[in-house]
């Protein structure tokens, strides 16, 4: 077991958990921004962190990080407790802030050479710049980068030192499809590793392509977690069918697709919310050959982890815990 | 090397480069000091005290204000920058120790310092006929005493900075109104007693007192007052000191700057920011 461990973890079973909070609360003034959180986050494991802006999350991650004291509440990171701010936790996790700066005229290689010296076991900086597609910019000065490779430089800045725990904010705000899709390797490469990883993200197709877990925070508060193919299940709602009715036919004519079922009519467009879709398809279907229509448009939606998550958010506040 | 070395040398090498990278602000913060060093001993002549050449008086004020330019100013000013890019949030959440980021960039000023004050030393010396310091031992020890003074000075005004913008106009403010209270472009003893007071309270008349008496071996805290021989007025003479007695002669001003630098250590320590202001 590494060192540091131990100490004011004993007792909760889950010494080994990267991150331990409990009763996590943070206030601004009168504004309670974190109204009382518990969570773990197990080794290896990648948790996506969402919720709407103003929810509480990025206060929640930076208490974690170690930039701000809660009011009340533990809170554990590798063992430790990181308002207190030691220079070997800081050394075995990563942070890639959701904003955050750089002398503007040191290279690229400058910038990476000099934050590697700051951890015991860094990465090679031809490695880490490969690693991120940056090694054709290695001599430019880190002012002239563009927005995309400053956030990519900002990926090889937080996993230069080999975290074992690694906090991205919002990594990939900012990327044309073609680089977030190469960040989303290079951060499986780190899960693959080893690293767990705590994520905030807007975009639900993130969560969806790298997170075992997905919590989901609203008005400092959990609102739900689970894998997301659980938050899809049990917040996503209903498969839909759908299709355009053929022209001249009026609705009344469809047949009766068992107990349960909505059929939703607007214009054309037909949507059919059914507990057994499979069922109410093979009524569709057999309904329309026998009477020669082919149906346009004809789709089977499953919920996305996005109608999920809206579906999360947009319920009505939670009750204040106590 | 040990780790924690190599940490620091390469934390210098950054902030020296990044210094001199800008050029315009570092022309601007380096040339300064030696423009109006040329500048003033072009305009101005004639003695500050009997048989003291105005300009020997005056290039060791200037050295003072080298020393303070490089320190006060210059931390200052690219703290609140580096503070409101977001680069010292970075730097929190590495596992760079803050005495090690701070020493660096103290050390990056002591580098500026020492090539100022060889360069004022060449200049006067070359151009002004200002002999190298009379007294080695005091001259370092003020401009060491300086240095640490006004490097704590300068990390805790960015305290009262709200944002790098106003930065550059209320670092310059304070320090320019002391430049002309502490007697750097006019004898301090003719100035009125309200910038005399000013001066006082503030530490960057004593360093100069300090580095007169290190490099000139003449002591202007302690002036006998006599008849101008040239007019009606009075001129102020300065007591002559050497050895050890260069140091001793100037216990208030040495005094005086600890002070500052425990208030201002103090205020750095207690009320350092590390983020902008928000909201």
């Amino acid at each position: 077991m590494a060192t540091g461990f131990g100490i004011g973890a004993a007792g909760d079973g889950d010494d080994d958990a990267p991150i331990v909070v409990e009763g996590l609360r943070k206030s601004y003034g009168d504004h309670e921004a974190v109204r009382g959180i518990d969570l773990t986050v197990r080794r290896g494991e990648v948790v996506a962190f969402l919720g709407p802006n103003g929810a509480g999350k990025t206060t929640t991650v930076e208490i974690l990080e170690g930039y701000r004291q809660p009011s009340a509440g533990r809170v554990r990171v590798l063992g430790f407790d990181p308002a207190s701010r030691q220079p070997e936790l800081r050394s075995r996790i990563g942070i890639v802030l959701q904003e955050s700066g750089l002398i503007p005229y040191l290279t690229v290689r400058e910038t990476v050479d000099a934050f590697g010296r700051m951890y015991p076991n860094p990465l090679d900086t031809d490695d880490a710049l490969a690693r991120v597609g940056l090694e054709y910019r290695s001599k430019v000065l880190v002012k002239d980068l563009s927005g995309g490779e400053s956030r990519r430089l900002d990926l090889a800045l937080g996993t230069i030192g080999r975290p074992e725990l690694l906090f991205l904010d919002e990594p990939t705000t900012g990327f044309d499809p073609a680089a977030r899709r190469s960040a989303w390797s290079l951060i499986r490469g780190l899960v693959d590793d080893g690293t767990t990883v705590f994520l905030t993200t807007h975009y639900l197709e993130e969560a969806r392509a790298l997170a075992d877990r997905v919590i989901v925070i609203s008005q400092g508060l959990i609102v739900a977690q689970g894998s997301p193919d659980e938050l899809q299940a049990q917040f996503g709602g209903r498969a839909r069918i759908r299709f355009l009715m053929p022209v001249n036919l009026s609705a009344r004519l469809l047949p009766q697709f068992g107990p349960m079922t909505e059929v939703l009519i607007g214009d054309r467009h037909v949507e059919i919310v059914s507990p057994q879709v499979t069922r109410a398809l093979h009524i569709l279907a057999g309904w329309a050959v026998g009477r020669g229509h082919e149906l346009e448009g004809l789709s089977v939606d499953r919920p996305t982890l996005e109608d999920a998550y809206l579906a999360i958010v947009g319920a009505d506040p939670p009750a204040e815990s106590s | 090397m040990k780790p924690s070395t190599a940490v620091l040398v390469s934390q210098i090498r950054l902030e020296q480069k990044s210094f001199w990278r800008n050029r315009q602000a570092a022309a601007f913060s380096f040339l300064m000091p030696l423009l109006l060093l040329v500048m003033f001993a072009a305009i101005f002549d004639g003695d500050v005290a009997p048989g003291l050449d105005f300009r020997r008086y005056f290039v060791a004020g200037m050295l003072g204000v080298s020393i303070m330019s490089a320190t006060y100013t210059n931390l200052a000013i690219t703290l609140s920058f580096h503070r409101d890019l977001l680069i010292l949030k970075r730097l929190r959440g590495t596992p760079l120790s803050t005495s090690a980021l701070f020493a660096a960039k103290a050390a990056s000023s002591v580098v500026l310092v020492v090539i100022q004050t060889i360069l004022v030393l060449v200049v006067g010396r070359l151009f002004y006929d200002v002999a190298f310091p009379a007294n080695w031992l005091a001259f370092v020890f003020f401009v060491v005493l300086g240095v640490v003074v006004f490097v704590s000075v300068g990390i805790a005004f960015t305290v009262f900075i709200p944002n790098a913008d106003s930065a550059p106009a209320m670092v310059q403010m304070p320090f320019l109104v002391l430049q002309f209270a502490s007697g750097v472009f006019f004898s301090y003893h003719e100035t009125p007693a309200v910038l005399r007071w000013i001066a006082n309270v503030f530490p960057l008349r004593w360093l100069l007192e300090g580095l007169r008496a290190g490099y000139l071996g003449l002591d202007f805290v302690h002036v006998t007052k006599a008849p101008d021989p040239d007019g009606a007025g009075s001129v102020f003479i300065p007591d002559t000191v050497s050895g050890f007695g260069a140091i001793t002669s100037q216990w208030l001003g040495i005094l005086i700057m600890l002070a500052w630098f425990a208030a201002s250590g103090w205020v750095a320590l207690r009320h350092f920011r590390w983020e902008k202001r928000t909201g």
